[in-house]
């Protein structure tokens, strides 16, 4: 009887081992054949900001933490293994809206996070073609970071680069210059950028600030200061040249125009010993003297 | 003086009781566990490695303490009724509200116990990391930044334990006791949201225009969000010795506020 007992529950006992493995396997075996599986475009990161705010409670830098990594993991190429058991690198779809709307969320819970607006920023504008939305993640980085001088240089660069805007650009750059530890390149790059697209003024007003900031003995005074004198040095030449347009109803052709007709006094000093130079569009640089060839 | 003798006591056969549920035993290892899990959830990342590092340990500590309340104290407290042990103690000259305070105090203290343990063990693994990643220590870090914030930390605790000590003392069951105290600490944990959407949004559906009910609300719930320091540790971010004061003061008003009145639900309760 015991003995009839024990088979009985043993063989019960392998037919529901065989089903559980038969079932496990299929779906795996299922699982498998789909494309991108288990990469699913839904998830928390579908939801308002505000209630994942809400379901994250006081754990929110460990979910901006998640969103980032998730957001990491679903770009790149994927690794699968082949039948024989070997690995290879397969090229995969990449759901742009839930990259960027997984970013956005991140940020949300923790606007200082640096990985969230670099690993963006290396991403969304370049595959992408998200500009315009990683500009506002870099705002929010830039607002939530007021010590890093970075997420405003990317935001001058993109503005550059993709948006194709020097003068704000230019604005960009000599905004994050002034941020403690920025580059010393900055500025001056800012500088050139903002006078080339006709931000002369603005540069030079930020330019100010910064040499305000000071003093002689910087290792940086004597370049910030011979850019601001040859920014003023544009900005005289163009007053000019927008006093001749007003008075001939024409643009002026060179410096030499604006100077015999009176409406420039004299050439102003170029801290670079080049003559200034302005092109046939009425551009003018301190650093180009032939700039009309 | 006898008050205070029968206070004492209660107080250290709760923490003492507390100890030998092996909790403690649980938080050591569990503490051990979270150091090494700091390290390697950091590593994960690229950047903000700081950043990463502290977040992780004030995390730990909280959830640690959340734990402790949610199932180390509740069942503390049904102990004493389903088996009995609170005849016992209430045939003795201990008043109700005695009795409720000193068990809040020994809890309060298993609490600051398992923060102090869990705090000094990711401080470790958060050293290691600074250390290794000097480019990524947030830029004015500060160790007395992270001890306010794993001070605050603990009190916001100390506050869902006063939550679970008023639920315990009027509801029939531990369960629905325990129900309440979680559905409460998430109200609270997210009172100031609540509070900012509605004021800032208008757009806040049902809500919209109801911004004296949301404060009321945010003065019946513990305003837990206040304690939440992760952040500003994480970024070195400072935080006055005022804000701290006034967040103790917060704390212990609300939570004596709250185990008076659980001293009068309890007179009433059914004990048998």
């Amino acid at each position: 009887m015991s003995i009839r007992r024990v088979v009985t529950s043993g063989l019960v006992g392998l037919v529901l081992v065989g089903l559980y493995v038969a079932s496990y396997s299929g779906l795996q075996h299922h699982r498998r054949s789909l494309p991108d599986a288990g990469e699913s475009s839904s998830g928390i990161w579908n939801l308002s900001p505000v209630i994942i705010a809400a379901i994250a409670g006081e754990f929110k830098g460990l979910m901006a933490d998640y969103l980032t990594l998730e957001a990491g993991a679903r770009l790149g190429a994927k690794v699968v293994r082949t039948p024989d058991g070997k690995y290879r690198e397969v090229k995969r779809r990449i759901d742009w809206p839930t990259i960027h709307r997984l970013y956005v969320a991140s940020q949300y819970l923790d606007p200082s996070f640096e990985q969230t607006y670099t690993v963006a920023q290396g991403w969304l504008p370049w595959e992408g073609g998200m500009v315009r939305e990683m500009q506002a993640i870099l705002r929010t980085a830039a607002q939530g970071r007021p010590w890093d001088w970075k997420p405003t240089h990317l935001q001058g660069f993109n503005t550059y680069y993709f948006l194709r805007q020097p003068g704000a650009a230019g604005k960009l750059f000599l905004e994050a210059a002034r941020i403690p530890n920025a580059p010393s390149f900055l500025p001056i790059l800012g500088a050139r950028l903002a006078q080339k697209g006709g931000e002369t003024a603005a540069a030079i007003v930020l330019m100010r600030s910064m040499l305000a900031d000071k003093t002689p003995d910087d290792p940086d005074y004597d370049d910030l200061s011979d850019r601001l004198q040859a920014l003023q040095g544009v900005q005289q030449i163009e007053e000019a040249s927008r006093k001749f347009q007003a008075v001939f109803a024409r643009m002026a052709q060179s410096i030499d125009e604006l100077l015999t007709s009176g409406m420039l006094a004299t050439a102003p000093a170029n801290p670079y010993k080049v003559a200034y130079c302005m092109d046939k569009a009425g551009i003018v640089y301190f650093d180009q003297p032939d700039c009309q060839k | 003086m006898h008050t205070l003798r029968s206070l004492y006591h209660l107080t250290l056969s709760t923490c003492l009781e507390g100890i030998r549920h092996k909790a403690l035993w649980a938080i050591v290892c569990l503490a051990m566990l979270l150091t090494l899990g700091n390290l390697a959830v950091t590593l994960l990342f690229t950047w903000d490695l700081g950043k990463v590092s502290i977040e992780f340990g004030l995390s730990a500590v909280a959830f640690t303490g959340l734990l402790v309340v949610f199932f180390l104290g509740m069942k503390m407290l049904a102990d004493d009724l389903e088996r009995s042990r609170i005849y016992l103690l209430l045939s003795r000259p201990i008043s109700i509200w005695q009795y409720l305070l000193g068990k809040f105090l020994g809890l309060a203290l298993i609490l600051l116990t398992a923060t102090v343990i869990l705090g000094v063990s990711a401080a470790v693994s958060m050293q290691y990391v600074l250390w290794s990643y000097p480019a990524f220590v947030p830029p004015h870090f500060s160790w007395l930044t992270y001890v306010m914030a794993l001070f605050s930390q603990w009190l916001g605790l100390v506050m869902v334990l006063a939550v679970s000590v008023f639920c315990f003392s009027f509801a029939s069951q531990p369960f629905v006791a325990l129900l309440l105290t979680a559905c409460t600490y998430l109200a609270g944990q997210n009172m100031e949201l609540l509070r900012r959407v509605v004021l800032e949004n208008a757009y806040a559906g049902v809500l919209s225009g109801r911004e004296s009910l949301v404060i009321g609300l945010s003065w019946i719930f513990p305003n837990l969000s206040l304690f939440d320091k992760k952040y500003a540790a994480a970024y070195g971010l400072a935080f006055s010795g005022q804000e701290l004061l006034l967040l103790t003061g917060y704390a212990l008003s609300y939570s004596l506020l709250l185990l008076w009145l659980a001293a009068f639900l309890f007179k009433r309760k059914e004990l048998a």
